[in-house]
């Protein structure tokens, strides 16, 4: 099935965008686009390889970045279509140039559109990547034309230590006490920070998470999640949060015509770890939650705690609303909101 | 405010959205959603037709 090219908002301060900023983007401001970014220098040597296209090539940059991308990390691209035009691009005075081709790997085959952007300098080439088709690996091609597997990048990976999901990410596998220990090291060293500093913390965890989402998306169905209705996208974030193991999400849209909904956590593996609290203790999902919307809505979202299992409460209960509603809902749950009908009525006439 | 776009290869203006979260009433204005022809309803938010 074809897609066309992913979108994605910027980062909140973010200017006017058009494709000649990448270059100038810091390596997390490019961990966040759901497309592919690779940079390369006149060798063709990879000096840059951003999230995205490490996760839809399933390779690990460690073992990218600093090598030679159309012999070792890409030979299917080491063709004059593809290799010849990037070369061919240093020496041309054109400032962009687009073109199809097919990244062969050996999980499959994707059709791409490749941006060229150039920078001042010339010293080195960005290619765009956006997939557009996935399909079945290729047959009958030469030896060592398809994309190495990250296996065979970096052998024997698992004795070292290091364990990879199906994707060939890197994972760890730490229990809750790691988020436990987080928090009692905020506690001691900050103790009003942690609010503050696991939002954000969230807020940049779910800008990796879009990444993933729509990876996963694109491969399965060919989708990308502006093409889902708000339930389908939201079950898909729910489902990413389980196997994630924080918890089941469910989400109630009663409160639309108000301009907000409603997403129950229940058994919140932040809310567990950090234990019993006054307070709303999981502002790292609140911050996720808000990465996620936000690029489903192509606008600044408030995601709010009103109520958390650290509390008390059988299960932890967040309302998301548009940005500039936020302090509003703050002085709500913080007067004593326990439920959207209540938050309704405070925010009655908040614009 | 309003999150500028980014996409890869596509100018601003032909930018595709989520139709289904940009149809939502995120201020909260009282419309009553469904019942003038510009305003979809919070059901045709929540499943894709068929």
């Amino acid at each position: 099935m074809a897609v066309a090219p992913l979108a994605i908002v910027s980062p909140p301060e973010g200017a006017h965008f058009e494709p000649s900023r990448v270059p100038g983007m810091s390596d997390a401001e490019l961990d966040a686009l759901p497309f592919g970014v690779i940079c390369l220098d006149p060798d063709g040597k990879v000096l840059r390889y951003n999230l995205a296209e490490a996760r839809l090539a399933r390779l690990d940059r460690a073992q990218v970045v600093g090598h030679d991308f159309f012999r070792r990390i890409a030979p299917c691209t080491a063709t004059p279509e593809f290799e010849g035009r990037v070369r061919a691009f240093f020496g041309s005075a054109r400032r962009v140039e687009r073109f199809p081709a097919l990244f062969d790997f050996k999980f499959g085959a994707q059709h791409v559109e490749i941006e060229l952007v150039r920078v001042p300098a010339n010293d080195c080439v960005y290619l765009l990547v956006n997939r557009t088709r996935f399909d079945a690996p290729r047959e009958g091609l030469p030896v060592g034309f398809q994309a190495p597997l990250q296996g065979e990048l970096a052998p024997g990976e698992f004795e070292l230590g290091v364990m990879r999901d199906a994707s060939a990410r890197r994972v760890l596998f730490v229990n809750t006490s790691f988020l436990t220990a987080l928090h009692q090291t905020w506690l001691k060293v900050a103790p009003k920070a942690w609010q503050g500093f696991s939002r954000e913390w969230g807020w940049q965890w779910g800008r990796h998470a879009v990444v993933d989402l729509e990876a996963d998306l694109l491969e399965e169905k060919g989708q990308t999640l502006r093409d889902l209705s708000m339930r389908e996208a939201m079950e898909r974030t729910s489902h990413w949060a389980a196997v994630h193991g924080l918890g089941t999400m469910r989400f109630d849209f009663t409160g639309a015509p108000h301009g907000l909904f409603e997403v129950t956590l229940e058994r919140s593996a932040v809310g567990e770890a950090v234990g019993p609290s006054s307070a709303p203790r999981c502002s790292l999902i609140e911050g996720l939650l808000e990465a996620v919307c936000e690029h489903l809505a192509h606008r600044l979202l408030a995601v709010r705690e009103l109520r958390c299992c650290a509390q008390g409460c059988r299960a932890c209960v967040f309302v998301v609303a548009t940005e500039h509603r936020g302090p509003a809902l703050e002085q709500a749950i913080a007067e004593g909101a326990q439920s959207v009908a209540q938050l309704v009525e405070a925010l009655h006439g908040t614009p | 405010m309003e999150h500028p776009e980014l996409v890869a290869g596509l100018p601003d203006d032909e930018i595709p959205v989520n139709i289904y979260f940009d149809g939502f009433d995120w201020d909260g204005a009282g419309d009553d959603p469904g019942d003038d022809a510009g305003s979809p309803s919070v059901e045709a938010l929540l499943e894709r037709p068929d």
